[in-house]
């Protein structure tokens, strides 16, 4: 038996060491890629090489969407009840993989155990929601006696292949937001993950293949720019998907109106956290903390920007640093740990250039996340919270997306000004949340703010799969949403006038 | 875990930690079992550890599949290291078990009182699965003294 005094929370075991050379799923077989090109799939926390993935060809990206060309001939054909059943068995089959594919999102993407756990819960309510859309969101409508002896009826129908394509953040929930709606409406899919966390993809890819989903429904391919770009242009494609950064959506978004392919882009972010000065601020601060270092700041939901109205700002900057710097940072594995690294060297020093840049603006440095170790990974990509006060709005870490761990704290006297700041001094609109115990000033904030997922004494204010994970400004691109707009999005609309 | 004076969990290590406390009274359920002469004891303490293994099966699922992880604010303010030194300092011998299952049941039943609400946030099901949990511990310890008083 344990003894107590001597028990220690173990780090989680690792599924496997090492992945090896990544394949691809075609037509319901795992393919090799003949591409010479591969890239090296990292472990953040330790700095080591976990898998290879490769950089699909041009060839394999036609074959793996022919082949979803084919399958819908059958898949959008076959029984509703049908395609609900191979949705019900990946749910089941997901539960089973459960802590496999969180281990791997942890061991791949870095975030902390309980961050991956909740996230692989999230990416399986999707699955739970297409299950759902297929017997209802699905349906249609039909009117009788629209005009004497007539009747209306609305068909949706599949439209065919999609393109999805996923961020490295959530790199299998961001996907999920669209596969289940997609294959319960009767669509087929290729979806391709980010070249930095392919592996969690790749096990859910197992659970559809267990489960037989029919071949070509739901292919997986690896790459960058390159397959992005081929999948979007090819001719048989007729719509996308997409979750990155602003810049790669508005391309995407571009040339998806180019060739005249549907797309929901949902891109980058700027998000203001403001604190009013009737705040609770012990509740305040530790809603705070998940939303600026959740996923070590790297979602689009994390706030960024801290806004303290008036006199809340000495107290709520004391107790947030007070509370950031006791973090613990460590391997994800270790349910210990508070902070897991960043998930690439490329992106520790991005983030870590931006803290140079507050510096350098003037900002005042309060808590340097630089000097933070994580005990027994000194090679990982770590860098601990971080916290500038006396920030303007037209600094730059104010207005860029940094993606790390950095607040950036700025001082106004009321909340017009707060709202002002929001609505003028970003080009992004993804959240913004607002901490206050007066209804007046939620209210006002909720229906003021260009932002399109607004939270109220919520740090994350994160949509669940039954609503439609929104939007505004250079935050999205398109029409409909993903989560619960996509029913739409997935099928035209064919209506039918009767008399008989 | 390292027991500081400022006590940090997060969700999972909390949760750890609990499940580990309830397996160390699951053992010495199962050791005051094969430590009593009274056959009719022995049943109702072996049945006592069979429910606790299975509390231990629901808190393990309940970690990983209740987590909201919107929600994943620091836990903080617990003061569980003197009631966890002192399930850890127990030894059970072949007399006067009863009495120190009892104040181990009082112990562990406290430890998940002043968990559940701090847990609740972030999954309201281990929330209410913890007050469960500390409302079978009180009655464990009414059937053990019923048990003993035979």
């Amino acid at each position: 038996m344990t003894a107590l005094s001597q028990f220690k929370n173990p780090t989680l075991s690792e599924v496997q060491n090492n992945y090896g050379t990544l394949r691809m799923f075609i037509e319901g077989k795992w393919t090799s890629s003949q591409s010479q090109q591969l890239q090296s799939v990292m472990n953040p926390a330790k700095d080591e090489t976990i898998a290879q993935v490769p950089f699909a060809t041009r060839e394999e990206v036609e074959k793996a969407v022919e082949s979803a060309r084919a399958a819908f001939k059958t898949w959008s054909q076959m029984p509703v009840t049908t395609r609900a059943g191979y949705l019900f068995k990946l749910k089941q089959k997901l539960d089973e993989y459960f802590e496999d594919v969180s281990r791997i999102t942890t061991q791949n993407h870095g975030k902390i155990i309980d961050e991956a756990r909740g996230e692989t819960r999230r990416l399986i309510e999707n699955v739970e929601f297409g299950c759902a859309v297929a017997y209802t969101l699905a349906k249609g409508e039909h009117l009788d006696q629209v005009a004497s002896g007539v009747d209306e009826s609305l068909i949706r129908e599949p439209l065919g292949p999609f393109a999805i394509i996923g961020p490295f953040n959530f790199p299998s929930l961001a996907p999920f937001w669209f596969i289940p709606t997609a294959l319960a409406v009767g669509c087929t899919v290729v979806v391709k993950p980010s070249e930095i966390t392919p592996l969690p993809m790749q096990w859910c890819m197992k659970a559809a293949e267990d489960v037989g989903i029919p071949p070509g429904v739901l292919n997986l391919l690896h790459g960058s720019k390159e397959v992005n770009e081929a999948l979007v242009t090819n001719r048989n494609i007729r719509g996308v998907a997409f979750v990155g950064s602003t810049p790669v959506g508005q391309s995407i978004y571009k040339l998806a109106g180019e060739y005249g392919k549907r797309a929901i882009c949902q891109a980058g972010a700027k998000n203001y956290m403001v604190v009013m000065p009737d705040a609770d601020i012990a509740t305040t601060v530790s809603a705070l903390m998940p939303s600026f270092y959740g996923n070590t700041g790297q979602r689009c939901l994390s706030g960024s920007n801290l806004v303290a109205v008036g006199e809340v700002h000495d107290a709520l900057t004391r107790k947030f640093v007070e509370a950031s710097s006791k973090m613990k940072l460590g391997y994800g594995l270790d349910e210990t740990a508070e902070l897991g690294p960043l998930v690439s060297r490329r992106a520790q020093e991005r983030v870590t250039s931006y803290v140079q840049k507050g510096i350098d603006e003037g900002a005042k440095l309060l808590l340097d996340g630089r000097n933070k170790k994580a005990d027994g990974y000194s090679s990982g990509y770590f860098l601990g919270p971080t916290i500038f006060d006396q920030v303007t709005a037209d600094m730059c870490i104010a207005r860029e997306e940094i993606f790390g761990p950095v607040a950036s704290i700025i001082h106004v006297a009321n909340l017009n000004e707060a709202m002002e700041l929001i609505n003028g001094k970003t080009n992004y609109g993804n959240e913004a949340c607002i901490f206050t115990r007066n209804g007046k000033n939620a209210r006002e904030f909720r229906r003021m703010v260009q932002a399109g997922n607004i939270g109220v004494n919520i740090g994350i204010a994160a949509p669940m799969a039954f609503f439609p994970f929104a939007g505004f400004r250079d935050s999205f691109f398109g029409i409909l949403h993903g989560q619960s707009d996509c029913v739409d999005f997935f099928t035209d609309k064919k209506v039918v006038v009767t008399r008989w | 875990m390292s027991l500081t004076e400022d006590e940090r969990y997060t969700f999972s290590s909390l949760i750890t930690l609990l499940i580990e406390c309830e397996s160390t009274l699951h053992q010495y359920y199962l050791d005051a079992s094969t430590a009593t002469s009274d056959p009719q004891l022995a049943t109702a303490l072996a049945n006592f550890a069979k429910s606790i293994a299975r509390s231990v099966d629901s808190m393990q699922r309940a970690r990983v599949e209740t987590v909201v992880e919107i929600a994943l604010e620091p836990i903080t303010n617990l003061r569980l290291s003197d009631l966890m030194s002192s399930i850890d300092r127990v030894e059970i011998g072949r007399t006067g078990y009863g009495e120190t299952l009892m104040a181990l049941e009082g112990v562990v039943s406290q430890l998940y009182r002043q968990a559940s609400p701090k847990l609740a946030s972030m999954s309201a099901e281990i929330g209410e699965l913890l007050l469960r949990l500390s409302r079978d511990s009180d009655e464990r310890v009414r059937e053990l003294e019923k048990s003993m008083n035979r």
